[in-house]
């Protein structure tokens, strides 16, 4: 029974097993992994009561430093520009700028994400689309009795360019794959400093 | 000499007093960052070999070891210049290794080809090469160095070795994917962190039975994010720091009551860790953030981030 009890485990709850969920539609070699915790880059205070899109310079300076455009070096900058101005309520505000901060990143890292995933599924069904057509293609030709080997990639494509061209498109896409990959790491470092630089201001 | 402290990724090292040097290990820029513990300022950045990670210092502290994993080889550089001597050559993919008490014996895990390699640092020759688990991890010795322990990730196990006659005394199976593995001081207990399974196995030597098994309910994370990778043990045994990777926290343990006393936020996705000999800092390597975080070790705080290379991943600390 020792034995069975955590297998059932397993079985019934993967995430809570440690293993990572399996996503067939997840092309990255990154793991795929859900919001950003609050807990994992903050050590300040709880949250307080109050939205941080009520207080409208907290939201405004929010939106500035989640967003990329922004340098990382300005960020430091504004914020301490921020906490100097923040009046009695320092350590609220500052906890409600980086609620805001986080909010708004892990909203646009579930973006990022949810393209990515759109993508690899975009890359699998021209896959598909170019292995039904090259099969296509190659049994019109055999079907012809061209009597050259089908089996050469130069022969397709030189009777079917539209091959050619599904098929640059899909490696440029397999390329570009990898730098999609980062932008959910990229948003989880951008994250992970913000929350330092405030936490630096309480 | 206390073979323990060469057990521990073969970093800290015993004798204390003077300024500590600390190096690091950067997995994506290819470089050791050098760092000195009194002014806690980078002092030089040396170029090493493709994806430099298990890093320690030779115990007279005059040699640093490297492991360049994608170049198949363990570098050693003279620590007063800093250049290159030799490379040593060990198995496929050298991750972690452990040196002796005398300084001229390393035992290096191979992730790719399921052994562990012994050197003769002195004539660049192979001793042994002893065969363990798929992709060996961790390595330890016994601070009387009879014991050599190795984690295998995916065997899920560690294994105890003769270190004479690097016969398999036993076996143990621990948590998803052992990272890494310690000796307390006083060689009665070994400790084995698992980074998927997310818990650390406390095992007595002796009997070589799993003692206790920690978890680290760290407040508002999920299981998943915390992934207990490094470890770290005070002089006097009390006190264990693992780093826990993800949760971008180190937790302080007491060694012999078990209880969690603290977690410490560091920096993101932290590896491994130091403690100065003095143990007055422990460093610890943050892969995401590119820095090291400086932790206090008496107020149990924070209190510098130093900016590295690119993906640290190993620090060791010199023992003079």
């Amino acid at each position: 029974m020792r034995k069975i009890l955590p297998l059932l485990l397993v079985l019934a709850t993967p995430a809570l097993a440690g293993g990572p969920p399996v996503d067939d539609d997840w092309p990255c070699q990154q793991r795929k992994t859900g919001a950003i915790s609050r807990a994992a880059i903050w050590a300040g205070p709880e949250v307080f009561s109050g939205r941080w899109d009520d207080d409208s310079q907290v939201a405004a300076l929010a939106r500035k430093l989640a967003s990329r455009r922004t340098p990382l070096e300005e960020a430091g900058p504004l914020i301490d520009a921020f906490a100097k101005e923040a009046g009695a309520d320092k350590d609220k505000r500052l906890t409600l700028l980086f609620d805001g901060t986080l909010d708004l990143i892990n909203g646009e890292r579930a973006k990022v994400m949810a393209a990515i995933t759109r993508y690899a599924r975009g890359q699998k069904a021209l896959a598909a689309k170019v292995r039904e057509d090259a099969d296509k293609a190659a049994d019109a030709q055999e079907s012809q009795g061209y009597g050259q080997d089908i089996t050469a990639p130069d022969a397709l494509e030189k009777a079917h360019p539209e091959l050619k061209w599904d098929k640059r498109i899909f490696d440029d896409r397999a390329q570009a794959l990898t730098y999609v990959c980062e932008s959910p790491v990229l948003l989880e470092k951008r994250a992970f400093a913000l929350a330092r630089a405030i936490q630096e201001k309480l | 000499m206390n073979a323990l402290r060469l057990a521990l990724l073969a970093c800290l090292l015993a004798s204390p007093a003077g300024a500590t040097r600390l190096y690091v290990t950067n997995e994506k820029s290819n470089d050791i960052t050098v760092i000195d513990s009194d002014t806690l300022a980078v002092t030089q950045t040396v170029k090493a070999g493709r994806r430099p990670r298990g890093v320690g210092v030779s115990p007279d502290g005059k040699l640093l070891y490297v492991c360049a994993s994608d170049e198949d080889g363990v570098q050693v550089f003279d620590t007063t210049s800093m250049k290159l001597l030799r490379t040593l050559s060990s198995g496929p993919d050298p991750e972690q290794f452990v040196m002796n008490a005398a300084g001229d014996l390393l035992y290096i895990a191979n992730e790719d080809n399921a052994q562990v390699t012994v050197l003769d640092v002195k004539k660049n020759q192979v001793v042994a090469n002893v065969p363990v688990g798929v992709e060996p991890e961790g390595m330890t010795l016994s601070p009387d160095g009879s014991v050599l322990v190795n984690t295998s990730e995916t065997t899920n196990m560690a294994h105890f070795i003769d270190a004479k006659t690097f016969a398999r005394i036993d076996n143990v199976l621990v948590d998803k994917r052992p990272r890494y593995a310690l000796f307390t001081p006083d060689g009665s207990k070994l400790w084995v962190s698992s980074e998927v399974g997310g818990t650390v196995s406390v095992i007595d030597a002796k009997t070589r039975q799993i003692l206790k098994k920690l978890r680290f309910d760290v407040p508002g994370l999920t299981r998943e994010e915390v992934q207990p990778v490094g470890m770290r043990v005070t002089a006097d045994g009390k006190t264990v720091f693992v780093a826990l990777g993800p949760a971008n926290r180190v937790a302080v343990v007491d060694a012999e009551t078990f209880e969690i006393r603290k977690y410490i936020l560091v920096g993101q996705r932290v590896w491994h860790m130091a403690l100065t000999p003095d143990e007055k800092y422990l460093f610890t390597a943050n892969g995401n953030s590119n820095d090291v975080t400086v932790i206090d070790v008496a107020a149990l705080k924070a209190i510098k981030s130093i900016p590295v290379g690119q993906a640290p991943l190993g620090v060791a600390a010199s023992p003079n």
